[in-house]
């Protein structure tokens, strides 16, 4: 046998061996695969999860009595910036009442068409220097401004989601800004919740 | 080229004005469309029922929910020109981060690719790729769309890539979407098995200092290096330089061609490349982004090719007539891109952009110099509540200079310059909301080959709850004829003379796709997407009657392909996870003078990835992947079964040593021959070694 034919023979043999390792290959991870999907575990979107805990704010903050005067009015909610909730949001409204009153919920197309709120959730779309805007042009005012962008906690907002990477989301409220908008956080949520002060605050 | 360039600029700075101008009534900056407000809604869909679950929760264990499938969420654009998600996308496609491209220990694209399922990636000789999407692969593959940060990287001369000639930094990519299946409606001619798309990361996010060294056995040597800052809030940039020298690959018995003897000595396809550029982003407001970048590179590969005449240069061989030429062909270019794009309010925000790209290839046989200009505007919009409009429109055009270096291959004419026009509109309808979305657009273009086509596609997405997906797509793409089909002849090895023909039509594709895609639990998830795709008027080479050792191309051969994908992502726990693929494909063709695409298509295919951290800062990965045995132009390729594996040290926070091991299980083996169309030899892949230390700062 020629060289080049013993090599041929040699590739043949070694041809099959290496596609019956590859099938056991698959086969194993296949069957790691189907054992896996046993396991059915379900999971929300990360911005219904945030509705759940919007409405949980309402019951967990206690807000000035002048904000909301006795039988009066609805619990106003406010988003800015690119809607993230889809209906969520309006679902919760028809749903629920906060602090005892019906919920509406309002879209702001920009800042200069923010009308007072109860709560306002700030959209991750929002750029830095609306976010800002919305701290200075709220400041004192008895909103619980809830935002999603990372450090906005630290820059003002009375509330901040931190998506981190294993899917949960971290609370952060600051009370430096609960303090200034004379709202407070029940203990109950600031033991769950990652307590935060204004940036340059010793 | 001075003029060409200077064209292009005043063409790019006048259509900005425009755009501007036209613009600037609507210049409502940070404007937001009222969102659509229902209050009562009362279809009960999966959304609410989750909400309600989560109602009745306590704040305790709102703290301890998780939200759902990060391997759906992985955002995607290539398939609709905007940004959606996976478990949304009616498509095929799968995304290489930036995380597997460094745990890949891979230091050139092709070998980035190869984990991609369904992609066909074979290694002709050390410098030259065939690789295809479903089928029909070779060196001149020519059914793919391959884009690098918006900038088309296939040659109109034969409408394939020349993948020695592309490269970026690969620290810097943020991600590879790959799209099997036609992406034609949004992206035009060309994306008829599928679309690559490399996108780089923004300058913002590669600031600091970073380099990389190192080499080792086959990657001889290679350096890059990287500075990026911010000049302010609104202006970040980036500079990259990359240089690597590469080995040969090994001479074996498939390193000639059927009925030649073997060829005296090795060959000597070892090859050098160096590369650098820039990229600036600037966003003087808050809804307007501006980018500007460009690279340029510089190489020699090296070819051996088998001719079919004496040649003063050539080397003869045994056989008369026949001599053998080992050249190191020259490749360069220059690219610059300018991108714009304006957020207009809620789902709408449109974006121009403008490139000019010049290559340069200097073979023994030819020489290709190239210039490209492409212009491109997008605009998209909500109609309603339920209408996602995306509408755009382009211009190309491409001019070229052939020359012939030696009389095997001539042109006629010598220069060409080929402009495509085109437009396309697509409309993403909500039928409910979060749950069932069908898209329908089409692809409008003219062009100089063939005039006037359209590639049209309706696609629909069901997701009926947030952890499946089930998709299904009809969409038909064209290729349109090339250079090479059109003007060129070839003195091929046998002797024969093949001409272009002018009269030849576009390729027809009508494929029919459908997938589906599954995350049941937090550690698992995995998708399968199968499909049949009819091809008309493929173009081939066939005799032409009466005239005795000539041939050219014609449009008879049809045929199909069927085959299925299958991947999966399993989390074995915190600090492993094994991710495999495996693809099913099979060519069909009828009519056809050579069985070459058919067979070139490897039966089945598999991938395995063993990916994890044996300490927080050692990790380890060890792939194995799996090809099936082909056959390319007659000659039978047996299969192969590879392992690469990659060790990976955070020595310091600043300093990461690692090292690399490619195709280990074999000293050496062959994945394709080379091409008798143009002579190429190829050669062999070898185990290849080698260690990299990169620091940051």
């Amino acid at each position: 046998m020629s060289k080049q034919k013993r090599q041929q023979v040699r590739a043949g043999t070694n041809r099959h061996l290496r596609v019956v390792r590859a099938i056991l290959v698959l086969a194993a991870t296949l069957s790691v695969c189907f054992s896996a999907s046993a396991a059915f575990a379900a999971q929300p979107k990360e911005h219904t999860l945030k509705v759940a805990y919007l409405y949980n704010f309402t019951k967990f903050v206690s807000w000035p009595a002048d904000a909301l005067p006795p039988s009066q009015g609805a619990f106003v909610i406010g988003v800015i910036g690119e809607n993230p909730f889809g209906q969520t949001l309006n679902k919760l409204a028809a749903a629920k009442l906060a602090q005892k009153r019906p919920i509406a919920v309002r879209y702001f197309k920009s800042l200069a068409d923010y009308k007072p709120c109860h709560m306002l959730f700030v959209a991750a779309s929002t750029p830095p220097d609306v976010r800002a805007a919305i701290i200075r042009q709220t400041r004192n005012q008895p909103v619980l401004v809830v935002g999603e962008n990372v450090g906005y906690g630290v820059e003002g907002s009375t509330v901040n989601f931190v998506l981190l990477e294993d899917g949960s989301i971290k609370i952060e409220i600051n009370i430096d800004a609960m303090n200034r908008r004379k709202m407070q956080a029940n203990a109950l949520l600031l033991k769950l919740a990652t307590v935060v002060r204004d940036q340059g605050e010793e | 080229m001075n003029g060409f360039i200077c064209r292009w600029g005043v063409a790019t700075f006048l259509a900005t004005c425009v755009a501007t101008a036209s613009l600037a009534q609507d210049g409502t900056v940070n404007s937001l469309d009222p969102p659509p407000v229902n209050a009562a809604d009362d279809d009960v869909d999966s959304d609410i029922d989750s909400l309600e679950g989560l109602l009745e929760l306590s704040l305790e264990e709102l703290t301890q929910t998780r939200v759902s499938a990060p391997a759906l969420e992985q955002i995607v654009t290539t398939v609709s020109r905007q940004e959606s998600t996976v478990g949304k996308t009616p498509a095929a496609v799968f995304v290489v981060t930036q995380d597997m491209i460094r745990r890949s220990g891979a230091r050139t694209l092709p070998e980035v690719l190869r984990m991609v399922p369904g992609l066909q990636v074979a290694r002709i000789d050390a410098n030259k790729w065939a690789i295809s999407i479903r089928g029909f692969n070779s060196r001149y593959a020519n059914k793919l769309l391959v884009q690098i940060d918006g900038r088309v990287v296939y040659t109109p001369l034969f409408g394939g890539t020349y993948w020695d000639a592309q490269d970026v930094m690969l620290e810097d990519v943020e991600r590879i979407e790959v799209v099997r299946g036609p992406g034609a409606t949004v992206w035009g001619a060309n994306a008829v098995n599928g679309v690559i798309n490399i996108l780089t990361k923004h300058s913002r996010d590669s600031t600091g200092a970073l380099v990389a060294a190192g080499g080792g056995k086959e990657e001889r040597a290679f350096a890059s290096g990287r500075v990026g800052g911010h000049v302010n809030d609104e202006l970040s940039w980036r500079a990259y330089g990359k240089y690597a020298d590469r080995d040969n690959g090994f001479t074996g018995p498939l390193s000639t061609f059927p009925g030649l003897p073997p060829l005296p000595g090795r060959v000597s396809d070892d090859w050098r490349q160096g590369r650098g550029g820039f990229r600036m982003d600037w966003t003087p407001t808050c809804s307007d982004e501006v980018t500007f970048q460009g690279d340029f590179y510089n190489g020699t590969v090296g070819t051996r090719q088998v001719l079919p005449l004496a040649h003063p240069s050539l080397t003869p061989t045994v056989v008369p007539g026949v001599g053998v030429s080992d050249f190191d062909d020259r490749v360069n270019g220059q690219n610059v891109l300018l991108r714009w794009t304006r957020q207009l309010g809620e789902g709408s925000s449109f974006s121009f952009q403008s490139y000019f790209d010049r290559t340069v290839r200097r073979a023994f046989t030819f020489s290709e110099d190239r210039e490209t200009a492409d212009f491109d505007f997008q605009h998209r919009f909500l109609m309603g509540r339920n209408h996602n409009v995306i509408w755009g429109a382009g211009y190309q055009t491409s001019k070229d200079r052939l020359a012939q270096t030696a009389p095997f291959l001539f042109s006629s004419p010598l220069r060409r310059a080929v402009g495509v026009v085109s437009g396309f509109v697509q409309d993403e309808i909500t039928l409910l909301e979060d749950e069932l979305y069908f898209t329908v657009g089409s692809k409008f273009d003219g062009n100089s080959f063939t005039g006037f086509e359209y590639q049209p596609s309706g696609r629909i997405v069901w997701q009926p709850n947030e952890r499946e997906a089930i998709w299904g797509a009809v969409s038909r793409a064209i290729r349109r004829p090339t250079r090479t089909a059109d003007d060129l002849g070839i003195l091929l090895l046998s002797g024969d003379l093949l001409l272009g023909n002018r009269n030849i039509q576009s390729e027809d594709l009508l494929a029919y796709e459908l997938g589906y895609r599954s995350q049941p639990s937090e550690s698992f998830s995995w998708d399968v997407a199968t499909y049949f795709n009819q091809y008309n008027d493929l173009i081939a080479t066939a005799p032409v009657p009466m005239a005795p050792g000539v041939s050219t191309f014609n449009n008879n051969t049809d045929g199909h392909s069927y085959g299925i994908e299958l991947t999966g992502n399993y989390a074995i726990n915190d600090c492993w996870r094994l991710s495999a693929n495996y693809s099913f494909q099979r060519v069909e063709l009828q009519n056809s003078s050579t069985n070459r695409d058919a067979d070139a298509t490897p039966k089945n295919q598999a991938y395995l990835w063993l990916s994890g951290d044996i300490r927080c800062d050692v990790q380890f990965d060890l792939m194995l992947r799996y090809v099936d045995a082909i056959s390319f132009e007659g000659v039978p390729i047996p299969s192969y079964l590879e392992l690469d594996a990659r060790l990976g040290w955070q020595a310091t926070d600043q300093l990461e040593l690692s090292l690399v091991g490619r195709n280990l299980l074999d000293n050496h083996h062959p994945e394709f021959i080379g091409d008798p169309f143009t002579g190429d030899i190829g050669t062999e892949v070898e185990r290849s070694v080698y260690g990299v230390a990169t620091w940051t700062y």
